[in-house]
């Protein structure tokens, strides 16, 4: 579970622990969050170990699956929650954050997924994506660019690694208030969609919940939004 | 007399006194220095003359892979031991990080020295 430490990372390492996975946690910058949660899963029984990476590091990255594998013999789902999402717009100025959104959004779930696929023998991806892949916004334009390449390669990914491993993708909407001292606007925003409020981390749950026990489903991306992503 | 650092060498394993430590392995961080007459080898240029840093970091990824001690202290003996097994080293420290002791600390830390001619 990359960026399991806090936000919907650590609601769905909590959630798959109360269901008895073990959980290896990874975290970087967020020590403090991650070993709350970590002890918030002990209190629960279950076994969960850290894993600290800079996912932005290929080296690290490229170590990190062997090593989770190395702890968790019977490891089966590899959830790619991590990722940095800053304002931006095209512009070769400076390709340091350029970068950075293409090494944490998109090259380390890449690279966590294909050693997943290479260890494992029969397990699923689950991807944070994003509900405005389908759009071309551009006031986040390099996030969303990592993250509509993070969707094609969910789809493409499930072709080649089926039937063994599944790859699905879940497109979170406003579930929680942004970061990065970003305006929450998310009432004013929740009026223009099709159902009319904001979300809530049970609802990504429900979907981790149905990509976990469906095992008919691979390569699609389920937006969780309110049908944000149709207008 | 040269001095041998192994630094940062990353090796997971079960370490602790709590009872969540007892089921979860964790990550340390182990750094040593090693001092032994070393000007055999920088005549010979063999490495049979040296001290074989490469088997020195295996036999510690070993001991501390299958370790099970509740404190830091008990296992920097023993790989503090295992070092000054090997009558050509005059000295060795080794200093064993342990990352999630504390969680508002980088780490806590815990050091052992052997001298062989304080011995």
């Amino acid at each position: 579970m990359t960026g399991g430490a806090k936000r919907l990372g650590r609601q769905v390492a909590l959630h798959l622990a109360r269901q008895g996975y073990q959980i290896a946690l990874h975290y970087h910058n967020s020590k403090v969050e991650a070993m709350a949660t970590a002890a918030a899963i002990y209190k629960m029984g279950v076994r969960c170990e850290l894993f600290p990476c800079d996912l932005a590091d290929e080296t690290q990255v490229l170590k990190l699956m062997p090593e989770v594998f190395q702890a968790f013999r019977h490891l089966n789902i590899l959830v790619n929650s991590a990722s940095i999402f800053i304002p931006n717009r095209f512009g070769a100025g400076d390709l340091k954050l350029f970068k950075t959104h293409w090494d944490l959004n998109f090259k380390a779930p890449y690279i966590l997924s294909c050693e997943f696929a290479r260890l494992v023998k029969k397990g699923q991806v689950i991807n944070f994506i994003d509900t405005n892949v389908v759009k071309n916004k551009t006031s986040y334009a390099d996030y969303l660019m990592t993250k509509k390449a993070l969707m094609e390669f969910t789809k493409m990914a499930a072709v080649q690694w089926g039937p063994h491993i599944r790859v699905n993708g879940v497109s979170p909407g406003m579930i929680l208030p942004p970061v990065n001292g970003q305006p929450d606007d998310r009432s004013q925003r929740a009026g223009k969609i099709p159902l009319r409020k904001t979300g809530d981390p049970h609802h990504i749950l429900q979907t981790v919940q149905f990509l976990l026990e469906n095992d008919y489903i691979t390569g699609q991306i389920i937006a969780n939004d309110g049908g944000e992503n149709l207008v | 007399m040269a001095v041998i650092r192994i630094n940062d060498l990353k090796v997971r394993t079960i370490i602790g006194a709590h009872d969540w430590e007892r089921v979860n392995q964790q990550e340390l961080i182990i750094n040593m220095t090693i001092e032994y007459d070393a000007s055999k080898a920088c005549r010979s240029d063999d490495l049979k003359d040296a001290l074989n840093y490469e088997a020195v970091a295996l036999k510690v990824i070993k001991i501390t892979r299958r370790s099970r001690y509740a404190l830091l202290e008990r296992l920097a003996g023993r790989i503090l031991g295992s070092v000054m097994s090997d009558r050509r080293v005059q000295a060795a420290g080794v200093r064993i990080d342990k990352p999630h002791a504390i969680s508002q600390a980088r780490c806590v830390s815990v050091e052992v020295n052997g001298d062989r001619a304080r011995v």
